[in-house]
Formats: structure tokens, C-alpha cells, sequence
């Protein structure tokens, strides 16, 4: 729960762009996170990201708890790229491509590294169910406590640490074999 | 320990920092929805605005109002004193009800509202 954001949910429903904008920057990490939870895309979340604020902020007068807002908007998040997945099945994206398309250019080495990475943890995060791949990106990418993360999702603290456990496991085994395969 | 966290670091979108790009594109495309915002303000938010400096002023106004009806009682007993409403700086129209020694109407209180006291 948290006053700013009641207090900048209140300007915002004013038309205040100051106070949208810190609301943007203060929930934007975990809005993407969570999109890229159900997406398993970086490109796609960033999109269901942009149109969940958008929703929110055409539905700002609905939102009866300001200071849950951020609740408020990772469901509108979740279901809007849940409408997203349903919708681009047809045409899957493979997360190598998009990696490949992320490249800057700039430090191509690095660059590469990085995307073999990203691609590889989103093939790991492909295995998960969507309520272990959102508690692992919440909780180790960006800094939510079980807390944060039990409220959010409606579950227990223990289960969220379970989901957490579980994650890291597959996800660490998978990370390896990939290893061992490649390095064969 | 198998229960480290996992380094998510690669699927960061902006390496720790919030995301600039994905920001302002969100930002500008809400621009219509905060302007059509700005334009719809409630009605009873505006006559908010509009009635709190009105509601000061009035206050202000009954304050100096009450003093200058008490000064009056006491210059119409003694019109020597009637050098005191200027001597104090109260505002033309209130210095004149006290000179005068009456109650202001409702129409003096208006005019002197309109007339920024």
C-alpha cells in the first residue's frame, strides 16, 4: 500500500502528466516483468506494457483502492497480455530472433553474450507455469518480497516461496544442460 | 546453495534503471487521455477553486466588517473619533460604514466584494 501512489493516482485522475509520468516510472519494471511473465517475449511485453498503462489510465476513476495501484494495474498487465497470447498464437515469436533484434551493435561481443543469455533464461522461463516465471521475475529481477509478491498474486507467503524454490531449480537446471550442450 | 537467486540480469529492460524509451512512449500516448482529463474536470472540483478565495475573502471581509461595526458604535457616541477608521487603513467602503455608523447590506458587501474590498 503506498500514499504517493494514492496521491498521484488523485492528480492523474486530474489530467496531472507529472503525476502519471511518476506513476509510470514508479511501476513500469514490474508492469514489464509481469508481461513478460504470461509473453515470454521482450518486444511483446513492452507492448502489453504500454497498453496496460494506457487501459489504466482510461480506467483510473474504477480504481477504488489508489493506494493498491499497483495491483490494480499488474492485473489489468496480466489480463491484457493474456488477450495478447491468446491473439498472436498464429504467429509465435522465437526468442532467439528477438534477441538477435535487440543487438546495439555498439559492443558486438557483449551484445551477442547477452542475448544468447536472454535467450537461453527465456527458454528456461518457457518451462515454468506463469505463476512461477512472475514470482521468480518479481522476486530476482526486480527486488519484490514474498510479501509484496503473495499480496499481489493472492497466495500464501510460503506457497510464493515454494513457486520461487521451484523456479530456480528448473530454470538452473535447464541453464546448465544448455552449458554442457554447447560446450560438447 | 541451490536456492541462490537466479541472474535475471539479461532480461533486464534497462540494466537496473527504469526504462527511458518505454516511459516516454507510454507517457505520449496518454497525452489525448490526461488532456481530455484536464478539460472534464468535475463540476464540483472547479466550483472548488472557485469558492475557496471567495470564502477567504468573505471571511476577511465579516472580520474587518465586525470591527469596523464596532467602531461605529463607538464613533456615532463620539464624533471626534472619526479619524480612526482612516488612521486604522481599513478599506475605502468598510471606513465608510463606520464613518457613517451603519451595518453594511447585502448589496454594500457585494459591491465591495466586486470592488476587491
Amino acid at each position: 500500500m503506498s500514499d504517493l501512489d494514492a496521491h498521484l493516482v488523485a492528480r492523474a485522475r486530474a489530467g496531472d502528466a507529472a503525476a502519471f509520468d511518476g506513476l509510470v516510472r514508479r511501476h513500469v519494471r514490474a508492469a514489464h516483468a509481469v508481461a513478460l511473465a504470461v509473453l515470454g517475449n521482450a518486444e511483446d511485453a513492452e507492448d502489453a506494457c504500454q497498453d496496460a498503462f494506457i487501459k489504466a489510465l482510461e480506467r483510473l476513476d474504477q480504481c477504488r483502492e489508489p493506494e493498491r495501484f499497483v495491483g490494480w494495474l499488474l492485473q489489468i498487465v496480466r489480463n491484457g497480455a493474456r488477450n495478447r497470447l491468446r491473439f498472436e498464437r498464429s504467429r509465435p515469436t522465437s526468442p532467439l530472433e528477438l534477441a538477435a533484434g535487440r543487438s546495439s551493435g555498439s559492443r558486438p561481443g557483449r551484445d551477442a553474450e547477452r542475448a544468447e543469455m536472454r535467450a537461453r533464461l527465456l527458454g528456461g522461463l518457457a518451462t515454468l507455469s506463469e505463476v512461477q516465471r512472475e514470482v521468480v521475475l518479481l522476486h530476482d529481477l526486480e527486488g519484490w518480497a514474498h510479501r509484496e509478491i503473495a499480496d499481489l498474486l493472492g497466495l500464501a507467503e510460503g506457497t510464493s516461496r515454494f513457486h520461487l524454490s521451484v523456479a530456480r531449480r528448473k530454470l538452473r537446471l535447464l541453464l546448465e544442460v544448455l552449458v554442457t550442450e554447447e560446450e560438447r | 546453495m541451490i536456492d541462490n537467486p537466479v541472474d535475471l540480469s539479461a532480461l533486464d529492460p534497462a540494466a537496473g534503471g527504469v526504462p527511458e524509451e518505454l516511459v516516454r512512449s507510454i507517457v505520449a500516448r496518454a497525452g489525448p487521455e490526461l488532456a481530455r482529463r484536464t478539460d472534464r474536470r468535475e463540476p464540483m472540483a472547479v466550483l472548488a477553486d472557485w469558492a475557496r478565495p471567495t470564502f477567504a475573502a468573505a471571511a476577511v471581509l465579516a472580520a474587518v466588517s465586525l470591527l469596523g461595526f464596532s467602531l461605529a458604535r463607538q464613533i456615532g457616541a463620539d464624533p471626534r473619533l472619526r479619524w480612526v477608521p482612516e488612521a486604522l487603513g481599513l478599506p475605502g467602503p468598510v471606513a465608510e460604514w463606520v464613518t457613517e455608523g451603519r451595518s453594511p447590506t447585502g448589496d454594500d458587501l457585494l459591491l465591495a466584494m466586486e470592488g476587491g474590498l
